[in-house]
């Protein structure tokens, strides 16, 4: 499991993160989820030791990452940069990271290349970055480490590919718990791959939940009523969001379905409808509950 | 854990190093060939073409211009190790590969020294692998390593062979490769340095040009500036251990002045203690780069500089280096130097300033900080000339604090003592490769510290006369000049040097007291007996090996002034002089006894006259003079009869009709001060040889020369009787040389001198113009000299 124990990391004036707490499962697959500058790729680099935090711990199966070999050969990380193996060969690449790992598995970096098809003898810098990015995840895969950080992982490659990347990541969480640790912007992904996820915001943590338990826990009411209604009228639920629109009143409620679908009947609806939320939506009418304005203004 | 675990671990570890070094090394594969290419193509190429002209016996010497661009390209190939250092720690600059490099498994620690080896390999390798490229073409060719000496004349290629493998081109010709390695380490270094105090790639080279080259710039400039300044006080030495020890560039420069001749001769810098302080400087800079490394932060990739440090240093050494000379020159040409200098600098300072902030952000912090730095580079200048370099110029070492002492003396006045001293000093071994007098004994140490009291003094007299401090005042122009460079030897291993030019004639003569030391009588002995004696058989070795020699004495009745003995090989004896038995034991006893007469006489010599009847005991090189004063000699050269019939008095001398025996009368001259200092009037110079060389030439008989120097006889005698063989004066003088012997005519008989002079120039003159008229002479003045 990993750790992040009231991690705070400065850059000169500017707080990066701010006294962040979080628990990953061994085993699981988490998604960091926020805004570009939200403080997403810094964990990241503290999970993976390149960082270290100016207070607090940062801990890998309850050791410290930062300048720590044991930790760190636990960890793969592939941050969202592909410019740097760019004179290497495919083949070059394999080498590389097989004398850091004792892990690596050479057979295992050739299957999957098998699956992705990508040329072993020629120059990366001549690769597309989707392939590049192709190219590194393979490698994190065959690495064979415990945790697999992702920075951004799947930018840059086309549908199909996703596609063969994320089974590769699901494959390798099936077959071996590989833990994987998976930012980006993009809840879909996020959604599509991870059981559980954090939302950061400004270096910090909005929220940190399984998933399953977002989605089901976070709904869209459109409902009618004879009377005017307005957010006061439902101070017994959790509220994250409150709009009329002529006589429809649309609300995002977080809890219990029928808890809220009971509290609504009792203020006797003529109409009520409870609406599918995208895990963007929840995202965002989260944030707006925690006071926060999605559209970037704090 | 158990033992195999740990084992294992170990193997692990290093097994991930050594990846990691092998990792780097193939990344910069181009890096390695463009090295290797450039070396390559330099002493190799130059030894080639070297091998060629030799065993083609094509006697063109190598291209002079291809042996400029083997520097050149050796040193192209050096500072590419600014580029093996930016290579192998890119992610300290570059921030796409910082995740990658610092999320492997390997501990900072280890990444630093791998990464710092790989990069020093990449450098460094290729170099080493030419050099033994280049010792195998040596060797093969035979080119200077193994004794064959080559050498370019006029003619073409020249070449010797002495027959020794590694001859004495060896230990220069490592020395110069182990410093030029070490110093390739210390820019490796360096650099890795800077870079781990920058974040960006523009700082880093930029920098690492700047403090490649502030270093240095600002040791020359505190030492034009300030310490020049100093009266008595030789710069370069002050500071040379600064220079030597603090850049890449400074020890280039001491290796060169090491190899070479060092610094004006005195090369005080063991290249041991050089190529230590290389390996200092390089273990410091590489813990200080490993100390800023392990602190540093992957977040600071990016940033101009992560340890500021660096940056004020340079800065501040540049705005210094500027202002300190620029104000000196500017102070000894104009009066308004402080507003230009002032001006000129803060234009520098502000111009780096906002390079390195991006902008004109924190520029009134900036201007805050050159007028602080200015302030400080001024005041201290100001402190420094006040204090006389913080007490620098009135100290005088204590004589116990010296190990040794080396002493130069000038030659400005070629008949006065220096060169007379020198001279004397070179026969007793005292002379180190570039002519100083070297003293290791506490007895003549302790004069030198004396006469350096002296130089004080007088220092100490224009102080007062002239102001608190002197600043470029010439004492020459009122006191006697001479010139005088003593070398300090602290025994704790530091070095002082001063060089003073002002000293009064009784100053100098304390220095005769160096001739009567017990270090000095003792080095006489062992010179006139172990020394010689050694060259002595030598020479009957020598000879009988060549099977002519026959250790026999001959004597020389030589003219009215001396008598030479001298062995002599068995097929030149000339039957009309003495030939005598050469022992051995008379060689030791004649040696012992005029080393026991030097001794007794010791600074006492310089009182004493060039004698009419004075000898000369010639031997293999060697002269002994003597005369009658030199009793322990006389003794022995009576006892095996080496004075028979050689002994002369003023009547016999001068006596008509002993004429002939004055016939091998080679060479007596009488010169004029001016004649002696200008070399290029000795043409000039009433020699008395020349009548010798005209009689002879016409086969006349040489009473017509006889018959003139029996005219001025009592002259010439009494101007031998009072003239010195050893003589301190600033008088101008005279000077009288018999065979070879000078001797300087005190100045009150200038006027007899004088005479004599002018009456043998144109007995000479007559004599030259009858020459010339018979055209029996070579017009060629050289020819004319002789």
């Amino acid at each position: 499991m990993m750790d992040l124990k009231g991690v705070t990391l400065q850059f000169d004036d500017f707080t990066a993160l701010d006294n962040i707490n979080l628990h990953i499962e061994k085993g699981s697959a988490f998604g960091l989820l926020g805004s570009n500058g939200a403080g997403k790729s810094t964990v990241l680099r503290l999970l993976s030791g390149v960082y270290k935090a100016k207070s607090g711990n940062v801990l890998v199966d309850g050791e410290e990452v930062f300048d720590n070999v044991n930790a760190k050969k636990k960890i793969f990380f592939i941050n969202d940069e592909t410019v740097q193996f760019g004179g290497m060969t495919l083949k070059e690449l394999k080498e590389f990271y097989k004398g850091y790992y004792e892990s690596f598995s050479g057979e295992l970096f050739d299957s999957l290349n098998d699956v992705i098809k990508l040329p072993v003898n020629k120059k990366m810098d001549k690769f597309s970055k989707g392939m590049k990015r192709q190219a590194i995840v393979i490698t994190g895969i065959a690495a064979q480490t415990d945790y697999l950080l992702l920075d951004e992982a799947f930018d840059g490659l086309d549908p199909t590919m996703r596609i063969i990347v994320k089974r590769m990541l699901v494959d390798a969480m099936i077959d071996r718990k590989l833990t994987t640790v998976i930012s980006s912007h993009n809840l879909k992904e996020i959604n599509e791959v991870c059981d559980s996820a954090a939302l950061l915001h400004q270096g910090k943590i909005l929220f940190n939940r399984d998933l399953d338990s977002i989605k089901g826990n976070v709904h869209k009411i459109q409902a009618a009523f004879k009377g005017e209604m307005t957010k006061e009228n439902f101070t017994d639920m959790e509220v994250l969001h409150f709009e009329r629109r002529q006589s429809i009143t649309y609300m995002i409620v977080k809890g219990d379905l029928e808890f809220i679908k009971n509290n609504i009947n009792e203020k006797k609806p003529d109409i009520l409808d409870i609406i599918p939320l995208t895990l963007e939506e929840i995202f965002i009418y989260e944030m707006e509950g925690m006071g926060y304005d999605y559209k970037g203004n704090n | 854990m158990t033992t195999k675990e740990i084992t294992n671990n170990t193997v692990k570890k290093h097994s991930v190093i050594l990846h990691n070094i092998f990792q780097n090394i193939r990344d910069q594969r181009k890096l390695i060939i463009i090295i290797a290419f450039l070396h390559l193509i330099s002493v190799p190429v130059l030894l080639i073409t070297m091998a060629y002209n030799v065993t083609s016996g094509i006697n063109n010497a190598p291209d002079e211009g291809y042996a400029l661009l083997t520097v050149g390209l050796t040193a192209g190939a050096g500072l590419l190790g600014i580029a093996a250092a930016m290579s192998s720690f890119r992610y300290l600059y570059k921030k796409s590969e910082v995740d990658m490099a610092l999320s492997l498994p390997i501990s900072r620690k280890n990444k630093f020294l791998s990464d710092f080896v790989s990069g020093l390999s990449v450098y460094i390798i290729p170099f080493i692998a030419v050099q033994v490229i280049s010792v195998i073409l040596m060797l093969i060719f035979h080119l200077t390593i193994d004794g064959r000496t080559y050498a370019i004349s006029r003619y073409g290629l020249e070449v010797s062979y002495k027959c020794t493998l590694f001859g004495d081109i060896v230990k220069p010709y490592f020395e110069l490769l182990f410093g030029g390695i070490l110093i390739m380490v210390m820019l490796y270094a360096l650099t890795v340095f800077i870079m781990t105090c920058c974040g960006s790639l523009f700082e880093s080279i930029l920098y690492t040009v700047l403090v490649n080259g502030m270093i240095p710039a600002l040791i020359f400039s505190f030492s034009y500036s300030l310490i020049d300044n100093l009266y008595g006080v030789m710069a370069m030495y002050k500071v040379k251990n600064f220079l030597y020890f603090t850049s890449p560039a400074g020890a280039l420069i001491g290796l060169i002045e090491n190899i070479s001749s060092g610094i004006d001769g005195i090369r005080n810098t063991p290249i041991i203690f050089l190529l230590l302080g290389m390996l200092v400087f390089t273990a410091l800079v590489t813990s200080a780069s490993y100390f800023i490394y392990m602190k540093r932060r992957a977040e600071y990739v990016g940033r101009p500089f992560v340890f500021k440090i660096l940056y004020y240093f340079t800065i501040s050494s540049i705005i210094i280096s500027v202002a300190l000379p620029a104000e000196n020159f500017l102070k000894n040409n104009n009066e308004a130097a402080f507003f230009p200098v002032l001006i000129l600098t803060a234009i520098v300072y502000l111009a780096l300033e906002m390079a390195a902030n991006r902008g004109l952000k924190g520029i009134w912090k900036g201007a805050l900080r050159y007028v602080l730095t200015i302030g400080l580079a001024f005041g201290f200048s100001f402190l420094f000339t006040k204090t006389e370099g913080f007490g620098t110029v009135r100290n005088i070492p204590s004589a116990n604090s010296i190990r040794k002492v080396s002493l130069s003396l000038s030659d400005e006045q070629p008949y006065t003592m220096p060169v007379q001293m020198k001279s004397l000093f070179f026969k007793l071994d005292y002379l180190d490769e570039a002519g100083f007098m070297v003293f290791e004994d506490r007895e003549s140490i302790q004069i030198i510290t004396d006469i350096h009291e002296g130089y004080m003094s007088v220092y100490k007299q224009i102080v007062r006369e002239h102001g608190d401090v002197i600043e470029n005042y010439d004492p020459s122009y009122e006191y006697h000049y001479y010139p005088i460079t003593i070398a300090y030897y602290y025994k704790n291993g530091g070095t002082a040097v001063r060089r003073y030019s002002v000293i009064s004639i009784e100053g100098i003569q304390t220095l005769l007291k160096l001739f009567d030391t017990e270090s000095y009588k003792k080095n006489l002995t062992d010179y006139y007996v172990n020394t010689t004696k050694k060259e002595y058989l030598n020479a009957v070795d020598l000879n009988k090996t060549n099977g002519d020699y026959n250790p026999k004495l001959q004597i020389w009745n030589h003219g009215f002034f001396n008598s030479i003995i001298s062995p002599v090989y068995t097929d030149n004896i000339i039957s009309e002089y003495n030939i005598l038995d050469y022992p051995l034991s008379l060689y030791e006893e004649l040696s012992a006894a005029y080393a026991g007469d030097l001794a007794e006489k010791g600074s006492g010599i310089y009182d004493e006259g060039l004698d009419y009847n004075f000898k000369i005991f010639y031997l293999l090189g060697i002269n002994y003079i003597f005369d009658d004063s030199y009793h322990r000699t006389v003794g022995v050269m009576d006892k095996y009869g080496l004075l028979d019939g050689i002994e002369f008095d003023k009547e016999i001398v001068f006596d008509e009709k002993n004429m002939k025996k004055q016939l091998a009368l080679s060479n007596v001259s009488i010169l004029s001060y001016d004649d002696f200092v200008n070399i290029t009037n000795q043409n000039k110079v009433s020699d008395f040889s020349s009548h010798m060389l005209h009689s002879e030439q016409t086969n006349k008989n040489s009473s017509e020369k006889l018959k003139y120097l029996y005219e001025n006889s009592e002259d010439l005698l009494t101007l031998l009787e009072v003239s010195r063989t050893q003589y301190i004066t600033d008088d101008k003088c005279y000077t009288i040389i018999v065979n070879g012997i000078v001797a300087v005519i005190p100045a009150e008989y200038n006027s007899i001198a004088q005479r004599v002079y002018n009456s043998a120039r144109e007995y000479d003159s007559t004599e030259y113009e009858k020459g010339l008229a018979d055209g029996l002479f070579d017009t060629n003045e050289e020819n004319y000299i002789q």
